[in-house]
């Protein structure tokens, strides 16, 4: 062990990658994306602002000039933070403290890391009223299908189209519905023309009235992305789907109706929330939010209990934390608010970090001062 | 090594197996807010404003909507349109984004593109108030929801759909130099759009075709 410790201080590279001066340099940059990323909130959102400023490697700022994204700096100040710990750190009683505060700082990046592989982010917009029980994904698409009802709860059947194939079956067993898929398109334009014009062969099922679909270039921003698909179902007219559509198409199976459309993915929550009242306090003398926070009103098992939301304290149920994100006010002047939804297995992790980080703290700084007191003797 | 090799080669066939796609069922259950009616309006005075056609905001918040949504004319606009045979396109002011007159009379009518963010106002809600604005008596619940639910709908490029609000239905027996409104509303996932055209009822009925076809010559972009 004594031996690859050894090995490891006399390599160069090592050596280099252990530098203090990449950490400094690293808590700068990382400094600046905090900044940067919250203020280009207000303009771009919450989840757009993520992609490009945090969950990024790097990024054009300015359109043209790279910048590195805090993944890139992260990464960078985890290999630092792991080569100092080898090359540096002294193993010994004294120095304990110092292994166990290294050791809750990497805790803090291997969260990072978990955070972004295995948090699950979506939105909640509700106007004030308004509840639901289930979120959207900014970006992911599904194809759904349930009775054809206008009862508020309903039982909805969903298909993931992200690896969606042509040719390749979209089955839904329980209703006996079963597609094949004809065409689709990650991101699509959709036209209505009138039949007969040119390229306009075929009838579809389509509660718009779009009879054609055009593919478009993917987008990098993905929630840019807007879907289309069109379904074949034995001895019916083909479905044809876009992910605009406000409402669902009718289709008939056998004696039975259903609805089915392509939409946002839907998370269920494992809570209804409803929007009792949303607030906002603007700097005086200006129409610019300061603040803003929303009343809502959650029922689990039964049970409901009302709480508030705001830009720094969001709510936790479980795995779900639900943030203050932005709002809406419509001609009305009534208020809509828009919640960032965030499943996180590992949201324990930060607050094992920081207490592993704390006691290293603690012991570190306690073994100093007995040494300062023993030296005073 | 032996072992390492046949470790990585069953995760290799696990990996490329391709996953099934089953359905996820799900119980979805969104409750709407209630519907704003005459009886829960609260602030009347706003569906009498005549001011603001679209009360509610703060002209300050119009403002600052207006130029997210990209307001100022057609060069900059996410909208763009045909300007109608016998219509002319005046300078884009305030909350507008276009201002249409017609050619051989330029009193007639006044006919103007706005857009504010998606899902501005309620249908019903926008209806009471324009009824509002025309002294039209708000029909009882009932005669109101049939009246939305038959609305005429002209399809646009890119599978979006206008409503068009005729109110001439509601005034059958004014005179024709009574004040009159056609307006068509389009949703779009970032804004909705709102054209209106006020004018006498007999001139509103005269522009009405080269109203639609404004309508059905806007394409988002």
């Amino acid at each position: 062990m004594t031996k690859i410790f050894k090995k490891l201080r006399s390599n160069k590279v090592i050596l280099f990658l252990a530098s203090l001066k990449i950490a400094v340099l690293g808590l700068l940059f990382l400094f600046i994306l905090t900044f940067w990323g919250t203020i280009a909130q207000v303009q771009n959102g919450l989840f757009a602002s993520q992609e490009r400023y945090f969950s990024s490697f790097y990024f054009l700022a300015a359109g043209f000039i790279p910048f590195p994204g805090a993944q890139l700096v992260l990464w960078v100040l985890f290999v630092n933070l792991m080569c100092a710990f080898f090359t540096r750190i002294i193993f010994s009683s004294e120095k304990l403290g110092l292994i166990v505060v290294h050791l809750g700082l990497i805790l803090f990046l291997v969260t990072a890391f978990v955070t972004l592989h295995v948090a699950k982010e979506s939105h909640l917009t509700l106007r004030e009223g308004e509840s639901s029980n289930v979120s959207r994904s900014y970006a992911d698409w599904e194809v759904a299908v349930w009775p054809a009802t206008k009862a508020p709860t309903k039982t909805v059947l969903a298909l993931d189209i992200k690896d969606i194939k042509v040719n390749k079956y979209l089955s839904f067993h329980e209703l006996n519905l079963n597609f094949v898929v004809k065409e689709y398109y990650p991101n699509a334009q959709a036209f209505t023309s009138p039949r007969g014009a040119a390229g306009i062969k075929e009838k579809y099922l389509n509660a718009s009235g779009i009879n054609v679909l055009k593919p478009k270039p993917l987008d990098k921003e993905r929630e840019k992305n807007v879907a289309g698909i069109i379904l074949e179902q034995k001895g019916q007219l083909p479905v044809l789907l876009f992910g605009l559509e406000d409402e669902p198409t009718k289709i008939r199976v056998e004696d039975k109706e259903f609805f089915i459309t392509l939409r946002h993915h839907r998370h269920p929550l494992p809570i209804t929330v409803k929007l009792i009242d949303f607030m906002m306090d603007k700097h005086p003398g200006t129409e610019v939010a300061r603040s803003f926070r929303s009343k809502v009103e959650i029922e689990h098992d039964g049970l409901r209990r009302e709480t508030v939301i705001s830009m720094n304290e969001p709510l936790r149920f479980k795995d779900y934390t639900f943030y203050q994100a932005s709002y809406q006010i419509d001609a009305m002047g009534r208020e809509g608010s828009t919640l960032a939804v965030v499943k996180n297995g590992g949201q324990l992790l930060p607050y094992i970090a920081t207490f592993v980080t704390f006691f290293g703290l603690a012991y570190h700084f306690l073994v100093a001062a007995f040494k300062f007191q023993r030296r005073r003797k | 090594m032996k072992k390492i090799f046949y470790l990585f080669s069953i995760c290799f066939v696990l990996c490329s197996c391709e996953k099934a796609n089953t359905p996820r069922m799900y119980l979805e259950e969104t409750v709407e807010p209630a519907q704003t009616t005459p009886d829960n309006t609260g602030d009347m005075t706003m569906i009498n404003s005549e001011s603001d056609p679209h009360a509610g905001f703060s002209k300050e918040q119009l403002a600052a909507m207006l130029k997210e949504n990209g307001a100022g004319g057609q060069s900059n606009s996410p909208v763009t349109w045909t300007v109608p045979t016998g219509w002319e396109e005046k300078a884009a002011s305030g909350m507008r984004i276009a201002t249409f007159a017609a050619k051989d009379d330029r009193a007639a009518i006044d006919c103007s593109i706005v857009t504010l963010g998606s899902g501005a106002g309620g249908l019903s809600a926008n209806i009471i108030r324009w009824l509002g604005q025309l002294y039209i008596t708000v029909p009882p619940e009932k005669e109101l929801t049939s009246f939305v639910e038959n609305l005429e709908k002209i399809s646009l490029p890119g599978g979006l759909t206008s409503l068009v609000v005729d109110f001439s239905s509601f005034q059958k027996d004014v005179a024709s130099e009574s004040p009159s409104m056609l307006a068509a509303i389009i949703d779009t996932p970032q804004q909705r759009i709102f054209v209106k055209m006020t004018g006498s009822k007999a001139n509103i009925a005269k522009h009405s075709a080269s109203f639609k076809s404004l309508v059905q010559s806007m394409e988002f972009h």
